[in-house]
Parts: C-alpha cells; sequence; structure tokens
C-alpha cells in the first residue's frame, strides 16, 4: 500500500515525532509507514484519516500489484 | 501511553522479579548444596523462581500490549524467533537424548535460551527496521 502520509506531513510541518504523538503512536512507527514498511492497521488508518480530514482512499493507495492479487 | 512509559512500567515489574529470580535461584542452590533443606522445603521454595518468571513474563506481556503496534509486532516477530529456535533445539536435542547417547542438557536453560534469543532477534530487527531509541530494548 503506497500513502501520502509524508506529503500530507510535510504540509503541516510536522514532525513525525509531533504526528507520532498525535496519533499516539511511535516515531518509528511513522517512519515505517512513510516508507512503506509497514501498513498500519484499519483503526490507526482511520485515524489518520481523520486527522488529516481526507478520505482514507486519499491518503492510501493500493499498489497495481495488490490490485492484481 | 507513551513507549517510553511503557519501557518504565517494564522496568518497574522486571528489575523486582530479575531480584527475586536470582536470589531464589541462587539462594535455593546454595542451601541445597549446604544441605540445610529437606525434600519438602526444597520443592516449596523453588515457588519463588517460578513466580518471579510469572510476574516477569506478565511484564513483559502488559509491555508488548502497551506498544503500539508497530513496534508490538517487531517483539512478537522476535519472540517467534525465540520460540522457534528453542523449541526446535530441545525437541530435536531431547530426541538425541532417547535415541542416542549425548549429554544431557537441564531443562533449566530452555528459559534463558529463549530470552537470549528473543533479545538478539529483537537487536537485529529493530536494526533492520531502523527503530533507535526507547523502543529498540526489550
Amino acid at each position: 500500500v503506497k500513502n501520502r502520509l509524508k506529503v500530507l506531513r510535510a504540509e503541516r510541518d510536522w514532525s513525525q515525532a509531533v504526528l507520532g504523538e498525535k496519533l499516539d503512536v511511535s516515531r518509528q512507527t511513522i517512519n515505517a509507514i512513510e516508507t512503506g514498511r509497514y501498513d498500519p492497521s484499519l483503526p490507526l488508518a482511520f485515524k489518520i484519516a481523520r486527522l488529516f480530514e481526507h478520505a482514507i482512499e486519499q491518503i492510501f493507495e493500493e499498489t497495481e500489484g495488490e490490485k492484481n492479487a | 501511553m507513551t513507549q517510553k512509559n511503557a519501557y518504565r512500567r517494564y522496568l518497574r515489574i522486571f528489575i523486582p522479579a530479575m531480584i527475586l529470580y536470582l536470589v531464589g535461584v541462587f539462594g535455593i542452590s546454595w542451601a541445597d548444596d549446604q544441605g540445610y533443606l529437606s525434600k519438602f522445603w526444597l520443592l516449596f521454595l523453588t515457588l519463588i523462581p517460578i513466580l518471579a518468571i510469572f510476574g516477569w513474563m506478565w511484564g513483559q506481556w502488559r509491555y508488548v500490549k502497551e506498544l503500539d503496534e508497530y513496534l508490538g509486532r517487531l517483539h512478537t516477530e522476535a519472540m517467534m524467533i525465540g520460540l522457534m529456535i528453542v523449541t526446535a533445539i530441545a525437541s530435536g536435542w531431547g530426541l538425541m537424548e532417547l535415541m542416542t547417547v549425548v549429554p544431557r542438557i537441564p531443562i533449566f536453560f530452555a528459559g534463558p535460551g529463549f530470552y537470549l534469543i528473543y533479545g538478539i532477534a529483537y537487536i537485529v530487527i529493530a536494526k533492520r527496521a531502523g527503530v533507535k531509541g526507547c523502543g529498540a530494548y526489550l
């Protein structure tokens, strides 16, 4: 799953630590999501969507491989 | 709860439990060597390290649950590696003990062996995942 978390965070000028604090997760978790090493759970994805006032699919997008799987 | 607070709460259980465990194990071994204890008391006092292990494991259970989902997953992966290696070695060596003549390894070492492998596995996994700081520790 690709995501726009890094862009959305940069638009608000938040550090990974600040975003982690707002979402009640660690900076490491934010880093892992942004770099695509970890896909968040559905509750965390909803939380992210709520925080940025976007729909989940506006932030997270399936890769071509995932769509064809 | 922040990861740092979760780690502090874990240490508040882990340190006393570890002290109790070490005092229990070494105290009972020493008292047994001196011949101070009857069989009944020896068996009864082995409950001390067993209780310490339960306390420590409960603290760890709570710690992993209090971590966020990503760090918790890294710990779970490391625990699975520890469990798989210890189970494979214990089963394989146990079978060899039954079938052939190999030195007997006390089952006591299964616990420390698990924690040793779990700890090493977590360090490797955390390093590969780029986890630094408080979240990188057990």
